[in-house]
């Protein structure tokens, strides 16, 4: 195993289950967050200064769709052939509405370890004791400005990054410059009141301060996934989702079958609950909803 | 304030991070806190909220027992008693 950049590190969070065939929000935010990563790598390799790097990082968010598009596929060719990333049927794909319209949609899958290995090291560094490397202060800033903070940690950890994100901005220079440069576009916020409530939560009183602007971009997804047959129990119930997903092409692994039953599936963590759609005919079936376990 | 070291560096280091294990092992990282917290994963701090330091090759030696005691069907409170916690 190699040390990976923060571009290859960052682009496999964060185009991970995002759509591979078609332009989304969501994945427009993390191109222009994979075109800043590369000038955070030209920084760390000495071949920029931090006040040169600053002014360039905006530059980023006013990429052009025919720039994207370009560096889609750079990196696209890049971590298909170490083998970081494939492109696989898009879960949405397994959903009632997509899979009785037998609609085919595609997405992009990072491959486990490595995903397992950027994000729990991520995770390692800023939420023990001690001071967080610099390159994990570039990641959370990528992170936060693409909306993929949200799919990393979980409500409790982000209350614990929060301090630590203010406390950095006054000790660390590059975190101290980071912090404060949006490059995440404000036409992209959903949801605003609930936002309101959300930003509430992050407020700093005593500094100008990070806020976790919550979420601007909702990456997440909610999928019906009907039984084909009535399933009496939640055992069966899952058996019977899993046995979709896994023949639609997706990795799946039972994480807990007490409570509500939580699935990772693609490195991306699900709620099961039963659920039915009405209609002229009722349709049963479980709802797969994202979250992370604590 | 310091970079993160590289995989290189860390393997021949003595001493490592909770961070740099994640990245030696593969495991996650709620489950190695649950280790330390649980007294089974030994490591070194020199006050509180400075770094925890873990023996590189002692840890990774620990977390791979403890990966085979669970294979095996031990429960932590079976394998802390198995190793005098």
């Amino acid at each position: 195993m190699r040390d990976i950049t923060i571009t290859e590190g960052f682009a496999i969070i964060s185009l991970n289950t995002q759509d591979s065939r078609h332009k989304t929000v969501a994945k427009k935010a993390a191109l222009r967050c994979i075109a800043a990563a590369r000038l955070l790598d030209s920084y760390f390799l000495g071949e920029s200064d931090l006040d040169t790097l600053i002014q360039q990082l905006p530059a980023a968010a006013k990429l052009s769709l025919r720039h994207q598009k370009e560096l889609e596929a750079e990196i696209r060719t890049q971590l298909f052939s170490t083998g970081y990333m494939e492109e696989v049927p898009a879960l949405l794909g397994c959903d009632f509405l997509y899979y009785s319209a037998a609609v085919t949609m595609k997405e992009y899958r990072a491959e486990s370890e490595i995903f397992l290995r950027i994000t729990e090291s991520l995770k390692a560094d800023i939420l023990e004791d001690g001071d967080a490397s610099e390159e994990t202060i570039c990641y959370l800033w990528l992170l936060r400005e693409s909306g993929c903070i949200y799919d990393i940690f979980s409500f409790s950890e982000q209350e614990t990054i929060l301090p630590k994100m203010n406390v950095l901005m006054t000790t660390n220079p590059l975190a101290g410059k980071l912090f404060t440069l949006p490059i995440h576009k404000t036409a992209e916020q959903h949801f605003k009141a609930y936002l309101q409530f959300k930003r509430k939560l992050f407020h700093e009183p005593f500094l100008q301060g990070v806020n976790l602007v919550f979420p601007f971009l909702e990456r997440r997804q909610s999928i019906f996934i009907d039984t084909e047959a009535y399933c009496e129990n939640a055992m069966e119930r899952l058996a019977d989702v899993l046995k979709r997903v896994e023949t639609m092409g997706h990795h799946s692994q039972v994480v807990r079958t007490s409570d509500t039953a939580i699935v990772k599936i693609d490195n991306l963590y699900y709620e099961l609950f039963p659920y039915a759609m009405t209609g002229e005919i009722p349709v049963h079936g479980v709802k797969l909803i994202q979250c992370i376990p604590s | 304030m310091s970079r993160q070291r590289s995989l290189e560096k860390i393997s021949t280091s003595e001493y490592v991070t909770i961070g740099e294990l994640v990245r030696l092992t593969g495991s996650r990282y709620s489950t190695l806190k649950h280790y330390v917290e649980e007294g089974i994963l030994p490591f070194e701090q020199e006050e509180e909220n400075l770094t925890r330091r873990f023996k590189r090759a002692n840890s990774i030696r620990r977390i791979e027992e403890i990966r085979a005691l669970r294979l095996e069907g031990k429960s932590i409170p079976e394998i802390k008693s198995y190793y005098g916690v």
